[in-house]
C-alpha cells in the first residue's frame, strides 16, 4: 500500500465535502507499481512462487535488480520467459521494480 | 452489500424481457425505463463506486486491485455464475492430466479478504450518464465508473447447420466448465481408431494458441489410450500462434496422427450436420464424419457489451488504449476478450494485465492524478504435451494512441530449445496456472 494516502485521505476529503476519489494531495497509483504487479502473474500474489514457479518474495532489491539485468543484457539460457520479459525494461525501470518487489512482503 | 445504493424488489419493476439498454447517444433511455426512479445521489464521500461486470481474470483483476489501489472504492462485481470456470488449463482436463474442478475459481478471496462486494445477478439494464445498473434480480447499483470484461460470444449464426443447442452433441469447449466435461466425456467414449474433428475459429478469437494446444494434447491422449486414431484440424486460417514450435512438437511426438488443413487448402469450415457429426468444406464438395466433432465457432464480444452499445461494426468494443474507457459511453471502461487492445491478444494473461491498469487508471482519474504510463503484458505457455512446454511473451506500451509491443523484447520459446527446456516450460505453464490464478482470485 505503499505510495498511497488512501483512506486517511478519504476522511479529510469527506470533512472538506469534497466529491468521491477526489481527495487533495492524494498520490495517484505510480507506472512502477502497475508495471512491478506484472510479476505477481506469473509468480503468485505475494511473490511466493506458487507450484514450479519461483518465489520472488525472498529477494533483496539488489539480486532481483542484477538478474533482471543479467535477463536483459546477457540472457540466462535456464531463465525461459524472463529473457524476454526484461528485455522491455530500462535500468532505471528494473531498479525501481525491484526495489517495489523486494519490498513487497514488508 | 448494505451501502450500496438499491431500491427493494417491490420498488423496482422488472423490465420486460429483454431489457430496454440505453440506445448509444440516448444514454437517459433506460432512465425512463427505470420508471422515473429517483436520480443516482452523488457519490457518497467514503468513496467512489465501482461496479464491475464479469467474474473472469479481467472483472476479476480489476475488482481486486481496484481496493488494493484504493481501500477506500467500494467495490462490486456482477457475475451470473457463482463460480468461474477457466478456458487457460481446460485443454489439460482433455488430455486427462488436470481434473476439470481444478480449473474452477471461486470469489471468496475478493468478497471476503479484498472487500470486494460480489453479487451473483445479471445486469439487464443501464444509464451510464446517471451512473446506474439494473440487474436481473429487480435491484439497482449506482456506480461512478463501469468496468465491463464480459469475455466473448460465440457467433452462432456464422456457423452454417448448427446453433448453440447443439453445443451438447457438438462442443465447442470455448467457455470454461461443462463445455469441457462433455468433449472429455465424448473421447472416452470414442472407439479406437476413431476421427476427431476439430474446427479452428476465424481471427480474431480467444486465446490464439488455444485450439493448436487442443489438437496436440487430444493426440496425446490418443496415443495412450487409442493409438490408432487420428486427429483433423480445419482451420480457416493460414497460419496461427506458435506456428512452428506447435508444428515442431507435432511432428517429433505424435507423427501422423494429426492433420491440420489451412484455409488456403480447404480447411474454412462450409457446413455442419450436428446429427451425424459431419462437417463440409470446399463450399461442400468435401465431407468430413467425425466421431468427436469440436466445431469452436467465430466470436464477438461478450452480449453484455453489445446490448450495452459498446461495441462497432466489427462485433468488438473500441476504447481509449490508455484507460480502456469506451469510445462509446462515459463513465465506462472495457477490458479482456472484448476489448479492441492493439496487439494484445486476447487472452487470460492480458486480461489481467489489463485489469490491473484500469484499476491503477480509475484511482488516478477519480484523484485527479495523471493515468501512469506503465508496460502492459503477455505470456502465455502452451503444453504439446504434459511434458513439453512452449511459450510466447510480450510487453507492451501505449505509444502513439494505440497498445504496441516494445521492440527487442517478447517472443517464442527458441525452435532449438532441448528437451530440458521443453520440460521446464511445461512445469512453468502449469505454475503459472496456479500463480495467476491466485494473483485474480487469490
Amino acid at each position: 500500500m505503499r505510495g498511497r494516502v488512501g483512506a486517511a485521505a478519504a476522511v479529510i476529503a469527506a470533512g472538506l465535502g469534497l466529491s468521491a476519489g477526489h481527495a487533495v494531495g492524494e498520490e495517484g497509483v505510480s507506472r512502477i507499481e502497475v508495471m512491478a504487479k506484472s510479476c505477481l502473474a506469473c509468480h503468485g500474489a505475494q511473490g511466493q512462487g506458487p507450484g514450479h514457479m519461483p518465489a520472488i518474495s525472498d529477494l533483496t532489491a539488489e539480486g532481483i535488480a542484477n538478474k533482471l539485468m543479467t535477463y536483459k543484457n546477457d540472457g540466462d539460457p535456464d531463465a525461459t520467459v524472463m529473457n524476454r520479459h526484461a528485455a522491455a525494461y530500462t535500468a532505471d525501470e528494473i531498479e525501481a521494480i525491484a526495489q517495489y518487489i523486494a519490498n513487497l512482503s514488508n | 452489500m448494505g451501502d450500496q445504493t438499491r431500491n427493494t424488489p417491490a420498488r423496482v419493476r422488472r423490465l420486460a424481457p429483454p431489457a430496454t439498454w440505453s440506445a448509444p447517444g440516448r444514454p437517459r433511455a433506460s432512465a425512463l425505463a427505470l420508471g422515473g426512479l429517483a436520480p443516482r445521489k452523488a457519490a457518497a464521500a467514503s468513496g467512489a463506486r465501482v461496479v464491475v461486470v464479469g467474474g473472469g481474470p479481467g472483472g476479476a483483476t480489476a475488482a481486486k486491485y481496484l481496493r488494493l489501489f484504493d481501500p477506500s472504492l467500494r467495490v462490486t462485481l456482477v457475475e451470473p455464475k457463482s463460480a468461474y470456470y477457466s478456458c487457460f488449463g481446460a485443454n489439460w482436463h482433455l488430455a486427462g492430466i488436470r481434473p476439470l474442478s481444478k480449473t474452477r475459481q471461486t470469489f471468496d478471496a475478493l468478497r471476503d479478504k479484498h472487500g470486494v462486494e460480489v453479487v451473483q445477478d445479471r445486469v439487464t439494464g443501464w444509464d451510464a450518464d446517471a451512473g446506474t445498473a439494473e440487474l436481473a434480480g429487480g435491484s439497482r447499483l449506482a456506480f461512478d465508473r463501469l468496468v465491463v470484461s464480459p469475455g466473448i460470444e460465440l457467433a452462432w449464426d456464422r456457423v452454417e447447420g448448427m446453433g448453440p443447442d447443439d453445443a451438447e452433441q457438438i462442443p465447442h469447449a470455448w467457455q470454461g466448465g461443462e463445455q469441457y466435461r462433455i468433449l472429455r466425456s465424448q473421447l472416452e467414449a470414442m472407439d479406437d481408431g476413431g476421427l476427431v474433428v476439430i474446427c479452428a475459429p476465424p481471427n480474431p478469437f480467444r486465446c490464439p494458441p488455444g485450439p493448436y494446444e487442443r489438437i496436440g494434447l487430444i493426440a496425446h491422449y490418443l496415443k495412450q489410450q487409442k493409438p490408432k486414431s487420428k486427429v483433423l484440424a480445419l482451420d480457416p486460417k493460414d497460419g496461427f500462434a506458435k506456428q512452428g514450435l506447435f508444428e515442431q512438437g507435432w511432428r517429433e511426438l505424435y507423427g501422423d496422427m494429426i492433420e491440420w488443413v489451412p484455409g488456403s487448402q480447404g480447411g474454412a469450415l462450409y457446413e455442419v450436420d450436428p446429427k451425424t457429426r459431419t462437417v463440409l468444406t470446399q463450399e461442400g464438395f468435401q465431407k468430413h464424419e467425425a466421431d468427436v466433432l469440436n466445431v469452436i465457432p467465430p466470436q464477438r464480444a461478450g452480449r453484455i457489451a453489445q446490448e450495452m452499445g459498446l461495441t462497432d461494426a466489427s462485433g468488438w468494443c473500441p476504447v481509449n488504449q490508455q484507460t480502456f474507457a469506451s469510445d462509446r459511453q462515459p463513465n465506462v471502461h472495457v477490458i479482456g476478450d472484448s476489448a479492441i487492445a492493439g496487439a494484445m491478444p486476447k487472452s487470460g494473461h492480458a486480461a489481467n494485465s489489463q485489469g490491473k491498469m484500469v484499476a491503477a487508471a480509475i484511482v488516478n482519474q477519480l484523484r485527479g492524478q495523471p493515468v501512469p504510463d506503465a508496460k502492459l503484458v503477455n505470456t502465455c505457455y502452451s503444453l504439446v504435451s504434459p511434458t513439453y512446454g512452449i511459450s510466447v511473451a510480450a510487453v507492451y506500451r501505449f505509444d502513439g494512441g494505440k497498445i504496441a509491443g516494445v521492440e527487442g523484447a517478447g517472443g517464442l520459446s527458441p525452435s532449438e530449445a532441448d528437451e530440458f527446456t521443453r520440460i521446464q516450460e511445461a512445469r512453468y505453464a502449469q505454475g503459472w496456472y496456479d500463480a495467476i490464478t491466485d494473483d485474480i482470485y487469490g
